[in-house]
């Protein structure tokens, strides 16, 4: 690890801290700082305790695992892709899992189900879209984004059937859900040790991963057993998106701009770039959700609006570059 | 002398069409083979065969007295190290992390680079005549940079056997002298051998030891390189007739107009 990785990791890590710091201290509720401490370690029975314990704290850790699983999800599709532009959102994934988890909502089926649609829902999107995409031995960058988007704008059509068809009692909680919502976040054990046990094994393979950036014929050459390794990735993606979207709803552009970002800063090395992105893409999303309960409070966004906005440029602008060059 | 490689029977195909059939080829240590053919005769195929990239219609290969399909890759890359035709740029990597990938199949699965590789890999850089470009990141070199930067990253894989599929491509005079004495003295020796596949057939007489032809038709010639060459000199094997002028290491090859 060169001392760049060094400083990139700790400044993540510095990050992280400071964003659930933040989550923590700001809301509509006016707490002061000294105050949530002693709410976080001790319990007085408080509305103010109950808002810190019970409402800010899995709220933010679920969004911090959240982000981290999209951003993850982001860099093995950019490396199972060859593509840096690949992310569950823009590739119809996480269309494809919030459109099967709309039809579980539309069934009422229970909520525990919901995860094992989203997964489905996944998996087979992105299976129609490398299915539609591979080519010989490499993956078309201009046909995969093309698939991607035509994918993502049938499920983008199921979804509008969906909710068409629903009964409008229920369709308040559909849309917000469809938007990217952590407002209904209380369980952040399920996402965090998904994103700690699916990081854990990555980084087994971190140095196989920089290796396949480079094309699976190179890989191969190299010794990586380019086949296991695809498939790893293909399943591993598909149950990051789907456990994200399943918790959280379609929250896009998480998985394009951490992993963008952090190459940019000197952290293409998988071994950094990996739990890296875990960091950032959950500080990320911790700040984007604070933002979302907090800017025009006491009323709520979904904070997928919120990512989008940032996301949408930053797709243009490397879009364009990528072009350009 | 070690026997690096070892083909029999080898039977390849592409649809319809006989790449190769009964390719007998043993490439022993200290020996340099040219691999010739017309375009789309199956250079390629067959050197991605041999290095165990591409799977024959029939036949078998040995290596390291194993069967090559049997071995794990990672053990394959220790002995085999393969330029592809085409260089992929990748995302974001230096060209010093680009040639340290080709440490990957000697590491173990968390382990860092050590100090040794990083040594090797720049000693690899420098062979190659691209120690300047260290730091640049891949998506900024020249055709030419990019090509030497990937044979770079053959040499410093350190595999017993190395395969070149056009390694000159995009060079100038000067880098194609260079490089060719370096592959000569780095890849060719009491425990290496080396493959490439070549059009120039002065690079192919003055670079190595022997030839294997390939007729586009399924046959094949194969051995010390003055023997493929009389055939090729009688016979428009390569699909236009040759001449040769002078002889032994004085000879140059003349591709008549008219």
């Amino acid at each position: 690890m060169t001392p760049g990785h060094r400083r990139l990791l700790a400044l993540a890590l510095v990050l992280a801290v400071a964003s659930l710091a933040i989550a923590l201290l700001v809301g509509s509720t006016d707490i002061p700082s000294a105050e949530v401490l002693r709410h976080l370690l001790g319990d007085d029975g408080s509305v103010q305790d109950r808002i810190v314990d019970q409402l800010r704290l899995p709220r933010a850790l679920t969004a911090f695992a959240v982000g981290g699983l999209l951003a993850v999800a982001g860099v093995m599709m950019q490396v199972l892709l060859r593509n840096p532009l690949a992310d569950p959102y823009v590739l119809g994934v996480s269309g494809g899992a919030a459109s099967a988890v709309l039809g579980a909502m539309l069934l009422a089926l229970p909520v525990a189900w919901y995860t094992a649609a989203a997964t489905v829902g996944a998996l087979f999107s992105t299976l129609l879209v490398f299915g539609l995409t591979h080519a010989g031995d490499d993956w078309r960058s201009e046909r995969l984004l093309l698939t991607g988007i035509v994918v993502a704008a049938g499920w983008a059509a199921l979804i509008s059937f969906v909710l068409s068809v629903s009964p409008s009692d229920r369709l308040p909680g559909m849309l917000f859900w469809l938007m990217g919502d952590l407002g209904q976040a209380s369980t952040p054990s399920v996402p965090l040790a998904l994103l700690i046990g699916v990081l854990m094994l990555a980084m087994l393979r971190a140095r196989d991963l920089n290796v396949a950036t480079q094309g699976m014929l190179r890989a191969a050459a190299l010794g990586v057993d380019t086949g296991r390794l695809r498939l790893e990735l293909y399943f591993a993606a598909a149950l990051l998106t789907a456990a994200a979207v399943a918790i959280a709803g379609a929250i896009g552009f998480v998985g394009l701009i951490v992993p963008h970002l952090l190459r940019r800063l000197g952290g293409s090395d998988h071994r950094v770039l990996l739990p890296g992105a875990a960091l950032v893409g959950g500080s990320l999303l911790v700040l984007a959700d604070t933002a979302a309960r907090t800017l025009i409070r006491p009323m709520q966004l979904p904070v997928g609006v919120l990512t989008a906005m940032i996301g949408v440029p930053v797709f243009l602008y490397l879009l364009h570059t990528r072009t350009a060059r | 002398m070690t026997v690096l490689l070892e083909a029999r029977e080898l039977r390849i195909e592409r649809g319809e069409r006989q790449l190769c059939t009964a390719l007998d080829l043993r490439i022993e240590s200290t020996q340099s083979w040219a691999l010739l053919g017309r375009n789309g005769a199956g250079k390629t195929t067959l050197l991605h065969t041999l290095a165990g990239l591409h799977m024959p219609t029939a036949g078998s290969i040995t290596c390291a007295e194993q069967a090559l399909h049997t071995l794990a890759p990672r053990a394959r890359a220790q002995h085999i190290a393969v330029l592809l035709q085409h260089s992929g740029p990748g995302f974001g990597a230096s060209v010093l992390e680009t040639v340290l990938t080709g440490r990957h199949p000697h590491l173990g699965a968390f382990s860092w680079e050590s100090r040794d590789d990083i040594a090797i890999a720049t000693r690899c850089l420098a062979i190659a005549g691209v120690e300047g470009l260290a730091q640049r990141p891949l998506t900024t070199l020249s055709g030419g940079e990019l090509r030497r930067v990937e044979i770079a990253r053959v040499l410093a894989q350190q595999a017993p056997l190395a395969l070149f599929d056009e390694p000159f491509n995009h060079l100038d005079i000067a880098h194609q002298a260079a490089i060719l004495r370096a592959l000569r003295t780095h890849c060719v020796g009491p425990a290496n051998a080396m493959l490439m596949v070549v059009h120039d057939l002065n690079i192919a007489w003055h670079a190595c030891t022997h030839w294997l032809l390939l007729d586009g038709h399924g046959g094949w010639h194969a051995g010390p390189r003055d023997t493929v060459a009389e055939r090729v000199l009688r016979e428009p094997l390569l699909g236009h007739p040759v001449e040769r002028l002078g002889e032994g290491e004085r000879a140059v090859f003349r591709i008549p107009l008219d």
